[in-house]
């Protein structure tokens, strides 16, 4: 395993760090991670999205005919340690960047590639990923929306949920039923849906940390266009599937650096928060604080050897497969571990949330935020399994 | 027998000089074997050895006692500093040592033992255990698989030729990277044999595999193997490229072993049911070595104090 840096490509990641520092919204950082308005912090986020794509600082990874600039994977990671390193802002499109595109990229004609993708790339075009349902949910196989062929098009009848973004979406990477004949894995087919289709109505849903991000999306007798299947009919299955644990493994590659710049705002608070209990000692001169602290750093650069690794595999022509949900469970975990701590460190600070000692309102933010990373994208549950049955062989129940 | 083995195989000498018959290799390239001795839970202090003739084969006048450890002629203890200390004197050819050690491995079957101590500055010392001054005591083991022995010095005269390095962060560090790879093997072992376990044991008509719970320890029990593997080939790597974190990474790497090895031992006693809490079945032969090597080379506490301590300093001098 090499852990080594080329010189070029962290010069490389120097000039990308200075931009970043140079362009980040006014006042970032610290307990400021952005506006708490749902419409302005989306248009924060899109607009941040377009200026990194203009910088030449967004999908590096990605061939340059489809919106990226072709370079390497170790650029990715270089890439995203500097913008998670300083809490930058997430990308809107994180369902095209980490799903619709590598779906549409594996799977999809050209023409569709070229309609789409730069699109997707330069933070014009957003998309949601409309795959789960309230029957079907860590059983995907179980999705009831259907897709009918009638004449030139197909007509889509159904209803998704916690589809992210899909408010401010104009693309809906779909999951249909085309064949309700066929095996509950068979009969399927992916779709892009123009979300501005008539029939097609996003309802937004509150979650548990007051913001909005997900909703529910109705399908009603919504008509597309026949090319707009992508890959082949009834392939479906195979083509949703398909890239998701190479994905699970490199998209979003600024979360190590994003969680240790939160780590490391806690472990700031706790050198100025006093214990509760003896006031005249910092919560950071406690043993047991700074022994969990230090569990949770560990975890933090092994998440990050293990990024090394994965790139390192990638560049070196393997394929990532269903050891991407060992990472997927370390992050989520450790994630839930610092938002706990950050809760621990404000003690009886976390009662109120007007954000008026340090930390306050913004680590609750963190804490709350990390309840949904053992379950989207796949549960902590499912994670488990997949790794005892594919990857240790133990029967199938 | 499988001392001679190890001692033709040349691995003893791996890390040590090639003019004292060594590979000249680093720690990214031991940590293999010691997988394997983990894993076979090996009777022979493979990685002490190895890190022996690393630290004797650059001291001119020790290298025929390389040479031997090398060959498995030799067999030299190694250990830290006892906690209460050591009193040393200082002579017109170096020191008088008094100290007790309580519990070193392989002490009785060894010729010398090599020590890190407090003379005027940290070193490493090699003290002959056949001189005078000298009283071995062998103790009962908790690892089975590694007899101890307290190891007493009363006046003992180690010459000025005995001093056989300075030491720095990388000699520590070596010595224990090699024990984390050790645990990480054990710990290996220790899945390895539940997985097979849970194949084939059937209750309630089915491999007990099949149930959920099972599965659910045993993918956290590879994801911590998975942990380990790539810290301590991080930290391998840290340490031979002489990385700016490599102590950052040496600390990472054993408290993590120490934690989490002994956790999927623990776990994989629990799959087995009663048959893992039977003596026949050996499954303990690895409990009881990684809990002695997790409190060989500095505790998990003791690492995680000093890798927060590391991180406050540099929290000092960045930018919030």
């Amino acid at each position: 395993m090499n852990f080594d840096l080329p010189p070029d490509l962290l010069s490389w990641q120097a000039e990308a760090r200075a931009w970043i520092a140079a362009h980040l919204p006014k006042d970032w950082g610290g307990d400021f991670a952005g506006p708490r308005d749902p419409v302005e912090e989306a248009q924060l986020r899109q607009q941040w999205e377009r200026d990194l794509y203009g910088a030449g600082l967004h999908v590096v990874h990605w061939p340059s005919a489809y919106g990226g600039q072709g370079l390497s994977y170790l650029h990715h990671l270089l890439l995203n340690e500097a913008l998670g390193a300083v809490g930058a802002p997430e990308p809107l499109n994180i369902a095209g960047l980490e799903l619709s595109g590598p779906l549409i990229m594996a799977a999809g004609s050209e023409a569709q590639k070229s309609r789409f993708l730069p699109p997707m790339a330069s933070a014009r075009e957003v998309w949601c990923q409309g795959f789960t349902e309230p029957e079907a949910g860590s059983d995907l196989a179980a999705i009831r929306t259907t897709a009918r062929r009638d004449g030139d098009s197909w007509v889509i009848d159904g209803r998704k949920i916690w589809t992210s973004q899909a408010h401010v979406a104009q693309w809906c990477c779909l999951l249909a039923r085309t064949d309700t004949a066929a095996a509950r894995h068979k009969g399927l087919t992916v779709f892009a849906v123009p979300m501005d289709t008539p029939g097609v109505r996003v309802t937004p849903l509150a979650q548990i940390n007051e913001r909005s991000d997900f909703n529910e999306v109705l399908f009603d007798n919504v008509r597309i266009p026949l090319d707009h299947a992508i890959g082949p009919v009834d392939d479906g299955w195979r083509v949703a599937n398909e890239s998701v644990a190479k994905e699970r493994a490199i998209a979003r590659m600024y979360r190590q650096a994003r969680f240790q710049h939160e780590f490391e705002h806690i472990v700031r608070v706790a050198r100025q928060q006093a214990l509760p209990g003896d006031p005249r000692r910092k919560v950071i001169e406690d043993s047991a604080f700074r022994q969990r602290m230090a569990g949770i750093y560990a975890l933090l650069r092994i998440h990050r050897a293990h990024n090394l690794q994965t790139i390192s595999r990638l560049e070196a022509g393997e394929d990532i497969g269903a050891e991407s949900s060992y990472i997927k469970l370390l992050w989520s975990d450790m994630r839930q571990q610092i938002g706990a701590l950050g809760i621990d460190v404000l003690g009886p600070d976390a009662i109120a949330n007007d954000a008026s000692s340090p930390g306050e309102a913004h680590l609750q933010d963190v804490y709350f935020l990390s309840r949904a990373d053992t379950i989207f994208a796949g549960t902590a549950q499912i994670q488990r399994t997949v790794i005892a049955e594919r990857l240790l062989g133990l029967p199938r129940g | 027998m499988g001392r001679q083995a190890l001692g033709e195989s040349g691995f003893l000498g791996l890390c040590a000089t090639e003019a004292c018959g060594g590979s000249g290799l680093g720690v990214c390239e031991a940590l293999p074997v010691l997988l394997e001795a983990g894993r076979h839970a090996a009777p022979y202090p493979v990685g002490d050895a190895m890190f022996a003739s690393h630290v004797l084969s650059q001291a001119p006048q020790h290298r025929d006692l390389a040479r031997q450890v090398i060959t498995g002629a030799a067999l030299v203890a190694v250990a830290d500093e006892p906690s209460p200390g050591i009193q040393a004197e200082r002579g017109p050819d170096g020191w008088r040592i008094s100290g007790c050690w309580d519990a070193v491995a392989w002490a009785s079957q060894a010729s010398h033992m090599l020590v890190r101590l407090t003379l005027e500055s940290r070193v490493w010392v090699c003290v002959d255990l056949q001189a005078t001054g000298v009283r071995l005591t062998p103790r009962t083991p908790m690892d089975l698989t590694t007899p101890v022995a307290r190891v007493a010095l009363d006046d003992h005269a180690v010459p000025q030729a005995n001093r056989v390095a300075d030491d720095d962060a990388r000699l520590g560090r070596m010595r224990g990277l090699l024990a984390a790879a050790d645990m990480q093997g054990s710990a290996q072992a220790c899945l390895d044999l539940a997985v097979a376990w849970m194949k084939e044991r059937q209750q309630f008509g089915q491999p007990i595999g099949r149930f959920q719970a099972l599965k659910h320890i045993a993918a956290e029990s590879a994801l911590r193997l998975e942990n380990m593997r790539v810290a301590n080939a991080w930290a391998a790597w840290a340490h031979d490229a002489d990385d700016a974190q490599a102590e950052d990474a040496w600390h990472i790497a054993k408290s993590y072993a120490s934690e989490h090895a002994r956790r999927v031992a623990e776990d994989a006693l629990q799959c087995h049911g009663g048959m893992g809490y039977t003596w026949e079945y050996g499954l303990h032969f690895f409990l009881r070595r990684i809990v002695r090597l997790g409190a060989t080379a500095g505790t998990a506490h003791a690492h995680r104090e000093a890798l927060m301590a590391d991180l406050l300093q540099r929290l000092d001098t960045a930018p919030a």
